[in-house]
């Protein structure tokens, strides 16, 4: 009727674990730039867009330029070729094949018609060039075998030079004509838009990279944040909300968080009023048994004495004295279960002698012929006399009650920055599976025993009470067998308060 | 028999800390209400106050403070531990010792006795203290003079001071001396005695020249003047 609730684990049990995981998990939110994050992905996907957007548009404004040019280089070229052709057509047909020298002249005369440079060529004859570096190797088989049906075409390189030649023959004396148009002013202007695009495409690149980057952090700051707020909540900042901007998706993750948290808020607070409110109720309960449990002890003694007149009634009356005291035991455990549990319980420290405190303990109690003690002559120390003793009692009480009929071995040991009190039994030691729950409220190791003499709240009062002095009660099993607990109080502590 | 005034509201401990400390050899009578206490007291006369500190209207605390402005008898009070300012604010009322409840007729009876027990004569002599005198025979206190009154408990503490003159006296001395509390004595018992002592016999309280703070120890008391 009375258990406060489950049965509460001693703080501070798991702690240390916190602050590791909330570090690990910090370095892990540190690390800048992830391969596969969102933001490597973004901004590979706007670079990629970039990429083939430009190509694309470059690619094709270069084709449809250089299409037009060359046509246009054509046609202009061809007119020139036949005007100057037309204008030379009586020498070309008078030419001979004996006067070689007469195809130079012709060339020159091609060239000053109609610009650009010009090869002849008949059979037999030297052939005419109006540059040194063109001659009729210059020109293409295929070109050749076209020119000599009609005007023939055709775009090559010489020596690294583009050309557009324009070929054909004069019948019937089967004189060749070409006409090498140079490109290099087209090819200079398509390799200027080349190497324009290219930059443009660098730049739109750059440009897109940037605005990923912008829209990455659009998206990713948030998503940090929400990280951050999640992280927050779960290490217990109930009231962590974030910022609600926008009316985009990551607005919608950051309400719900924002609801989720507050649902939560109002949960954990229901818990804690149930659970505080639980444990008033334990206080006050507690306080209200304490009235006639007053009464009640106020008359155990008299009770007692009347148990001596040997009738029936004797048992019964042993009964309730013996209850009652049970009680009265219990009640006041609670009491103080309460006090800690609502932190009221006050540290009163003074100056006393530790070996003097637990002789007088062991006395109060009749145990002192049967605990073995290694302590030094004297150790004073600033503690709260009345709870050590409530903890070297607990100690003591138990290895006397669990460690059979071996000795009970106390000793006090000074361990910079700690005093060390350990209190070891010769018993069956602690099972395995108990271990971790003996500091535990009503634990029982063994539960066929069901009831023993203790309140059940013994060593979870022991414990409180090291805690409260800045300290720590541990239990254990000796390797050599036997239960061993050791209660750790600070030393610094101490002299704070001398 | 010593004669005892039990002040208690509820009936049920009353009855049953009447009876118990009957069977333990007191005569005893009982108060319901501090208002019943303060009437009381003055026709009874016990040797002794039994207190309990929650009392409906005029509480236990203040039931002792208006005791004392008159009389030195002496008084124990009947606390819960969880209230530990109780004690603090009893023992400034100027009460000699408390128990705490649910509280062993046994435990009550021996404080009681140890508490009477102050009062007792012994066979000594008087010795001087500057302007105070101290007459451990006839358990008077007299500063120039003119007797002060001291409470059972505040004159055994002068005694065993100047049993020790010049001898510092730890607190737990002093609890096993005069409140013969053997072991897990409250130090704050001796604090609020010697405070009120000092009020009484020193010139300056906050500057006491004759029962001095020895840090770390306890008090003494300086031994007597050529």
């Amino acid at each position: 009727m009375l258990r406060p609730g489950p049965p509460r684990s001693p703080k501070g049990a798991n702690r240390p674990e916190l602050p590791r995981r909330a570090e690990r998990e910090r370095q892990r939110h540190r690390r800048p730039l992830r391969l596969t994050g969102l933001r490597m992905r973004l901004l590979a996907a706007f670079a990629a867009v970039a990429l083939l957007t430009s190509a694309a548009v470059t690619g094709v404004s270069y084709v449809l330029t250089r299409t037009s040019l060359m046509n246009r280089i054509n046609e202009t070229s061809m007119q020139q070729f036949n005007a100057a052709v037309n204008q030379n057509l009586t020498d070309l047909l008078d030419a001979k094949p004996s006067s070689s020298a007469n195809l130079v002249n012709l060339a020159g005369n091609l060239a000053t018609a109609g610009g650009n440079d010009w090869v002849l060529y008949q059979d037999q004859m030297t052939p005419g060039t109006t540059k040194p570096t063109l001659g009729y190797d210059s020109v293409p088989a295929n070109l050749r075998a076209a020119a000599k049906k009609s005007v023939a075409w055709e775009r090559t390189k010489v020596n690294g030079v583009p050309y557009l030649i324009i070929g054909s023959s004069v019948q019937p004396n089967g004189l060749e004509v070409y006409d090498f148009v140079s490109l290099e002013p087209q090819q200079e202007d398509l390799d200027r838009l080349a190497q324009n695009s290219a930059i443009a495409s660098a730049v739109a690149i750059a440009i897109s990279l940037a605005l990923g980057l912008l829209a990455s952090r659009g998206v990713l700051l948030p998503l940090r944040r929400l990280g951050i707020a999640a992280r927050r909540l779960g290490a217990g900042s109930l009231d962590t909300r974030v910022e609600v901007r926008g009316n985009d998706e990551v607005a919608d993750v950051s309400r719900t968080f924002n609801e989720t948290a507050d649902a939560l808020e109002r949960s954990i607070a229901e818990l804690r009023s149930l659970e505080a409110s639980s444990r008033r109720f334990v206080a006050d309960v507690s306080h209200e048994l304490r009235t006639p449990l007053t009464a009640m002890t106020a008359v155990t003694d008299m009770l007692e004495e009347a148990t001596d007149v040997g009738d029936e009634s004797a048992p019964a009356a042993q009964l309730i004295v013996t209850e009652t005291r049970r009680l009265a035991r219990l009640v006041e455990d609670l009491m103080e279960v309460s006090r800690f549990d609502a932190g009221t319980a006050e540290l009163r420290r003074e100056d006393v002698d530790l070996v003097e405190l637990v002789h007088g303990c062991l006395d109060a109690r009749g145990w002192t012929g049967r605990v073995a003690l290694n302590v030094p002559e004297q150790l004073v120390v600033a503690v709260d006399q009345r709870r050590i003793d409530v903890i070297v009692a607990n100690m003591v009480g138990n290895a006397i009650k669990h460690g059979g009929d071996g000795p009970v071995e106390l000793a006090i040991g000074v361990r910079p920055p700690n005093l060390l009190l350990e209190v070891r039994d010769h018993g069956p030691g602690i099972p395995p599976d108990a271990l971790e729950h003996i500091f535990e409220r009503f634990y029982k190791a063994d539960k066929a025993r069901g009831r023993s003499e203790g309140s059940g709240l013994g060593l979870s009062i022991a414990f409180e009470n090291a805690h409260i002095h800045g300290g720590e009660l541990g239990g254990g099993n000796h390797p050599e067998g036997g239960a061993v607990f050791t209660l750790r109080l600070p030393l610094q502590e101490q002299k704070a308060h001398v | 028999m010593p004669s005892l005034l039990l002040v208690e509201d509820d009936a049920a401990i009353r009855t049953a800390l009447q009876l118990a400390l009957t069977r333990q050899g007191h005569q005893v009578a009982t108060a319901a209400s501090g208002e019943e206490a303060l009437a009381a007291y003055k026709t009874v006369r016990p040797d002794l106050i039994v207190l309990d500190v929650m009392l409906p209207g005029v509480d236990g605390f203040e039931v002792c403070r208006q005791i004392r402005r008159t009389e030195q008898l002496p008084i124990i009070l009947l606390t819960a531990r969880s209230d530990d300012i109780d004690v603090v604010v009893g023992l400034e009322s100027g009460a000699d010792d408390y128990v705490v409840k649910p509280v062993q007729p046994r435990v009550l009876d021996a404080r009681i006795r140890a508490v009477l027990r102050r009062g007792e004569r012994e066979t000594s002599d008087v010795a001087v203290y500057g302007d105070l005198t101290v007459d451990r025979s006839a358990m008077t206190v007299s500063k120039r003079g003119v007797p002060i009154p001291l409470t059972p408990t505040e004159l055994k503490l002068v005694m065993e001071l100047s049993r020790h003159a010049g001898q510092a006296l730890s607190r737990q001395q002093l609890l096993r001396l005069v409140w013969e509390h053997d072991y897990l004595g409250d130090s704050r018992l001796v604090d609020a005695c010697v405070q009120r002592l000092r009020a009484k016999v020193e010139d300056l309280p906050a500057e006491p020249t004759l029962i001095k703070t020895v840090r770390g120890v306890g008090y003494r008391l300086d031994p007597p003047r050529a």
